[in-house]
């Protein structure tokens, strides 16, 4: 907070970063809820990354889903956001 | 830190006899895991060789640096392919590469294999193995496929 009330210019670039994180964010999950089940969803606070948990026989095939979903967000937005697929049993 | 040739072939054999033994004996996600450091040290020393450079914010200021988070694996392997500048990553002097992967399938493979390294060295994942054989042996496919192309330009 003290830096952007120090640096106006940086405080421009954080929101415009912010606004295009958010729009990253809703386009990601609006395919993310598509292909794994999102009510098992943590992390992603402060911009680290998300888990989910996917049952251990779609491990592969989901991991693969999420990784081409990231891969063409971070191609949109240049935002890359991360969801770990935790495998249970 | 680079290493000299020498320093990476050693390195280089270490990881494939880890990588045979364990999917010999049948522990799939740590194969997995040293076939992925098996491509991080190909890529790391193929981008040494030609001058990729990641840029920081540090005290405000962006810098260039030539060390990579593991993060950061999947747009380097992108940039060595295309010898484009992908994300922060700067290609240096690479040529790209023709291989049998494009550029998007390496980055993509590059960034699963991270994943399974992941899984492997830190949890959180429940089941001891979560992948059959066949699933195992396509991602070690993906990786000889990685270090194959890469070595194409050291």
């Amino acid at each position: 907070m003290t830096l952007v009330a120090a640096r106006p210019e940086v405080a421009e670039e954080i929101e415009a970063a912010e606004a295009i994180r958010k729009d990253a964010e809703a386009a990601y999950f609006a395919v993310l809820h598509t292909i794994v089940d999102l009510s098992t969803l943590t992390g992603g606070r402060d911009g680290y990354d998300f888990y989910v948990c996917v049952p251990a026989s779609d491990m592969h095939m989901k991991t693969q889903q999420i990784v081409g979903l990231e891969h063409d967000i971070r191609d949109r937005f240049g935002v890359h956001l991360r969801t770990y697929a935790i495998a249970t049993a | 830190m680079s290493l000299t040739v020498a320093q990476y072939e050693r390195q280089r054999d270490r990881l494939l006899k880890a990588v045979a033994d364990l999917r010999t004996g049948g522990s799939l996600l740590h194969a997995i895991a040293r076939a992925y450091y098996l491509v991080h040290l190909t890529a790391s020393y193929a981008a040494a060789c030609h001058g990729v450079t990641i840029t920081h914010m540090r005290q405000g200021q962006e810098v260039e640096i030539d060390e990579f988070t593991h993060n950061a694996l999947s747009d380097v392997v992108s940039a060595l392919y295309s010898g484009s500048k992908r994300g922060r990553v700067s290609p240096g002097t690479t040529p790209g590469i023709v291989g049998q992967l494009t550029d998007r399938e390496a980055s993509r493979y590059a960034d699963l294999l991270q994943r399974d390294r992941k899984d492997a060295d830190y949890g959180p994942t429940e089941v001891v193995e979560p992948y059959t054989a066949e699933q195992a042996d396509e991602r070690l496919k993906w990786a000889n496929m990685l270090v194959e192309d890469l070595r194409k330009i050291l």
